[in-house]
């Protein structure tokens, strides 16, 4: 992926000698022919000659074909120019309009529009590790807090000095912020499941009890809070006694000033969020929420993104909570009790499920309806004249019921699920052309080759055992494969092959034995190492990001040939947006290298099921593996598909990737295999080359018992 | 070195209710895999209708007995309310990839406490416990009887729990149901029935748990929050989905708060028992007496 402008480079040569439409339509109109008469398989692209010099193999490609694909890097504020930026860049210049269109029609500051900025803030940040990642904070207020108490207490204690400087106060705020995420966030998020939101809801309690506390007076004065905290001029009635300046002079900022910084604050927290969003890493955030073990086994590292999501969000809060505490009042104290922190928190996850988890413009709904709800609630109580204040977080709470059980999606997210159902239909009415022809050179597998030994035997496993619970699932299992061979293990149901597989790639450690792959020792390896280092799996039940794009679900398989990381991709710099392009080429050449490139777009949940089965092989080839292990790839296909995956399995050999594959499909199995091991009960009974093994008396045995070898033999 | 003994037993008395909550969260946790966030607030309801029917003031005064038992039947409807509210709504679903049943659960939780604040007030009531000598002493180690009762009535819930469930067939149907939903529901198990079943067992143990608290904390609105959140801390600490680790995770949680205190931890005893959860997390996940989750692949 670090070749510079290779791929791009390609593309703009493919553009400038295609040939003209027609052609390409009359080759695949003669290849849809020759396909239904069974001339060819689905592997076999319509693609006359393969061994035609560069050039010319380039000149089938179409001349839309770059086009379409929008191959160059992305500007980095081509957003902008969309329907989605253009009503953001609106939304923006008419916030910071808002106080002179306020008084127009509700003078008595009804409406405090940085409250509802703030709390979006909160929420954009929230969505990102909770929408995404799928793992749910219940204490953001933590981070609101820790935000407002930094402001607090460097801009009274320091005042003058550089940490008593607003601007350090807020970077600091943010450090903070993500220091205690930090430290939640790298145990609780160890562990599969809710961990997250017990211990950040467990921890609002003690952060009350902290900043209250006796021991920490002299910090955080106590319940009494901190006042007198840098303000701008005019929130308080009398002038603040610490004013914010502007950066870099002493010029007091005025509140309308501050306002206008909330906005730009705002603004940029949102791009930042949509910039990670559309990024590997974003990606990455949703195929850990919707399946962590295909997130694994894709090498992309689940504990890191779910932490940093974590970490990013606490940052979010703990800026929003600074810069409102600064706004407000420039007081801050713990309040009441810890019951106010945990409703508070709550309130943010409220807005995110009522604006659309795992949407983007979701938090900025959902916190302007919730903000909304709550102001109106005692105006309402007053004119039916029941004290309706006290039911506050009952009326939020039903409101959150209703919106987790009704509408998953959130107000976005069944806008959007209305748009896309248009476009389905008018896609059906006005069917999309046929999709461009790739360059060779993006269709190809690629086989990794720096840093690999040259070893004839890619994988091997000496005298490995994995027990469960006393029962040998693997006893002793020595194999090897060849280097560039297509490797079979076959044997009855439960003789132990997929635990080979789980062993081999570092799902589970073995007891005994040691397991070496190109040439070192990895067994006890954790998954994303063996993903590294160039093994790569499809799963037995389908491990696929269902609501995820086909598209995408490779493009995460691509997630570890790139290099930017969170912050990188957030502010887009140019290696990410280069990273970024080559991504979507590559996976796009892909889907087409198994023949899905006309269901890029479709939900994978979508896609029949030996389509799901190819997609799956092709994400596991975006790994540019040296072993590609095919966990029963055949199972539930078809005799027509599974003569196809024949044919991609031969095209992936001749890319010269090693193939292992698990598979009870024997006609598949003798037509592609070099070597076959059998296992049975976890031992392996024999191995060599399909005839050899099928003349093999032990196997016929393991297969169909000993009496039938005996019959046989009669 | 006596107060630190004495610090021991308070610990092993109070564990006692964390114990009967971790079980309820486990036994929830083994049908459906989801923590049911309104667990302590099923304990409060239990203990507040405990209070208004045996109370002399305030309350209807009947004998202690008749009104454990109507609590008891009360805080089982509540499980079971929690459970058609919060879990059943969302139909089929995977509790690792849907946070919903995390919301609707809290949700419930906050409902119910706030209800019952608008309804009871927010002054605590306090009612007397139903022992108040042993053996003519009202103290024993400077600890009371009502404390002891605890530390009896949770471990005997547990070896009850713990017996019905190894050795009858209801017991193998839940670990059924728990192990393989699917499966055991072809085996002909109603596996609908065996998730209502924990959901009413568990309000069972919470109103157990409520009126064992009643006299001892008091009983006020938020009085579920902070036990349900420690006894959650027991339950992954002991392992989570196992009858021995909830018993065994109870009375260490209890322990550890009281000798937090003992130290001179004071109002920091709390963030203790959160931090020996993060210790947990970090150190042996599964808790001390779970059982590693192999996933399938």
């Amino acid at each position: 992926m670090a070749r510079k402008g290779g791929l791009l480079e390609d593309l703009r040569l493919a553009n400038r000698d295609a040939q003209s439409e027609r052609d390409r339509r009359r080759a695949l109109r003669a290849w849809a022919r020759a396909r239904a008469r069974g001339a060819v398989g689905i592997d076999e692209t319509p693609e006359v000659e393969t061994a035609e010099p560069r050039r010319d193999r380039m000149e089938e490609t179409s001349a839309t074909a770059a086009a379409e694909l929008a191959l160059k890097p992305e500007s980095r504020f081509a957003v902008v120019k969309t329907p989605g930026g253009i009503a953001f860049a609106i939304l923006v210049v008419l916030l910071i309009a808002w106080p002179y269109i306020l008084p127009a029609f509700n003078p008595s500051n009804f409406l405090d529009m940085q409250d509802i900025l703030a709390a979006a803030m909160v929420v954009m940040g929230l969505n990102l590790v909770a929408g995404y990642a799928g793992q749910l904070s219940l204490g953001q207020k933590i981070f609101v807090l820790i935000g407002g108490y930094t402001v607090g207490v460097f801009t009274t204690r320091f005042d003058t000095g550089f940490f008593g400087n607003h601007w350090i106060a807020l970077i600091l705020a943010v450090i903070f912020g993500m220091i205690i995420g930090a430290l939640l966030g790298l145990p609780a998020l160890r562990v599969k499941g809710a961990y997250l939101s017990i211990v950040t809801l467990a921890f609002v309690p003690i952060f009350y009890v902290a900043f209250n506390s006796q021991f920490l007076k002299p910090i955080f004065n106590g319940s009494q809070g901190i006042g007198d905290i840098k303000t701008p001029v005019g929130n308080l009635a009398r002038p603040p006694r610490r004013v914010v300046t502007f950066p870099f002079t002493n010029h007091p900022m005025t509140n309308y000033d501050y306002y206008v910084f909330i906005v730009i604050a705002f603004a940029i927290l949102f791009f930042l969020a949509r910039n990670l969003v559309k990024s590997r890493w974003g990606r990455g955030m949703t195929a850990v929420r919707e399946s962590e073990i295909a997130a694994k086994s894709s090498g992309v590292r689940v504990y890191k993104v779910k932490v940093s999501a974590f970490m990013i969000s606490a940052a979010y809060a703990a800026l929003a909570g600074a810069i409102i505490t600064t706004y407000k009042t420039g007081q801050i104290s713990p309040e009441a009790s810890a019951a106010v922190h945990i409703r508070d928190s709550f309130v943010y996850v409220v807005m995110m499920i009522v604006g659309g988890t795992g949407t983007l413009a979701g938090p900025i709904v959902g916190a302007t309806f919730v903000t909304l709800i709550r102001l109106l609630i005692p105006v309402v109580g007053d004119k039916f004249n029941v004290s309706l204040i006290n039911w506050t977080t009952t009326i939020l709470a039903v409101l959150a019921l209703i919106g987790v059980i009704t509408a998953p999606g959130g107000t976005v997210g069944v806008f959007q699920h209305n748009m896309e159902q248009r476009r389905a239909k008018r896609r059906r009415r006005h069917p999309d052309p046929p999709p461009a022809r790739l360059p060779e050179a993006l269709v190809r597998p690629r086989v990794r080759t720096e840093g690999v030994s040259a070893d004839d035997v890619v994988l091997e496993t000496k005298e490995m055992s994995k027990i469960f619970g006393g029962l040998r699932a693997n006893d002793k299992v020595s194999i090897k494969v060849r280097r560039g061979s297509v490797h079979s293990l076959i044997g009855p149901n439960g003789s132990g092959k997929t635990t080979f597989i789980n062993v081999v790639t570092g799902v589970y450690a073995p007891e005994e034995g040691e397991v070496w792959f190109g040439g070192e020792q990895i067994d006890g390896k954790p998954a994303f190492v063996t993903v590294e280092k160039g093994m790569a799996r499809t799963f037995q039940n389908l491990q696929i990001w269902r609501r995820m794009s086909v598209l995408e679900n490779v493009e995460v398989g691509l997630h570890s040939r790139a290099q930017a990381g969170f912050a990188a991709n957030m502010v887009r710099t140019p290696r990410a947006r280069r990273e970024e392009a080559e991504i979507r080429a590559r996976a796009l050449g892909l889907l087409q290298f198994v023949g899905l490139e006309k269901w890029a777009d479709v939900p994978a949940g979508a896609l029949p099921y030996g389509p799901q089965r190819y997609l799956e092989i092709a994400r596991a080839l975006a790994l540019d593996p040296i072993l590609c292990i095919l966990d029963e790839p055949a199972a539930g296909l078809n005799p027509a598909e599974v003569h196809d995956l024949m044919g991609v399995i031969r095209r992936i050999k001749e890319t010269g990737i090693t193939v292992f594959l698990i598979e009870h499909h024997m006609d598949l199995v003798m037509g592609v295999s070099d070597d076959i091991a059998v296992l049975d009960y976890g031992k392996k009974i024999a191995e060599g080359t399909p005839a050899e093994v099928q003349a093999n008396e032990r196997v016929i045995e393991a297969y169909l018992g000993a009496e039938a070898v005996e019959h046989m033999g009669a | 070195m006596t107060r630190f003994l004495q610090a021991i037993v308070q610990g092993l008395t109070s564990g006692g209710v964390y114990a009967l909550i971790a079980l309820a969260f486990s036994i929830i946790y083994m049908t459906t895999r989801v923590i049911n966030f309104a667990q302590g607030e099923v304990l409060m309801i239990g203990a507040y209708i405990y209070f208004y029917m045996a109370a002399p003031k305030g309350g209807a005064g009947l004998a202690w007995p008749i009104a454990l038992f109507v609590a008891l039947v009360g805080a089982m409807i509540v499980g079971l309310v929690v459970h058609a509210i919060s879990i059943a709504p969302l139909g089929k679903f995977d509790p690792n990839t849907n946070i919903g049943w995390i919301l609707t659960t809290l949700s419930v939780s906050l409902i119910a406490v706030e209800v019952v604040r608008n309804l009871a007030g927010e002054q605590a009531k306090r009612i007397d416990p139903v022992v108040k000598t042993f053996g003519g002493k009202s103290t024993i180690f400077s600890i009371e009887p009502k404390q002891y009762l605890i530390l009896i009535v949770g471990v005997v819930l547990a070896l009850v729990l713990e017996v019905l469930h190894s050795k009858t067939q209801l017991g193998r149907a839940l670990r059924a149901t728990a192990h393989d939903k699917a499966t055991a529901s072809l085996m002909g198990i109603n596996t609908g029935f065996m998730v209502r079943y924990s959901f009413a067992i568990a309000g069972i143990l919470g109103g157990i748990g409520g009126w064992l608290l009643a006299p001892v904390i008091f009983v006020d609105p938020n009085m579920g929050t902070l036990v349900g959140l420690t006894a959650f801390v027991a339950a992954v600490v002991g392992g989570i989905g196992s009858t021995r680790g909830a018993l065994v995770g109870g009375l260490t949680i209890g322990v550890v708060e009281s000798l937090a205190k003992w130290a001179g931890a004071g109002e920091w005893s709390t963030a203790m028992v959160f931090l020996t959860l993060i210790l947990i997390l970090v150190l042996k996940p599964t808790g001390i007496l779970g059982e590693a989750l192999i996933e399938k692949v």
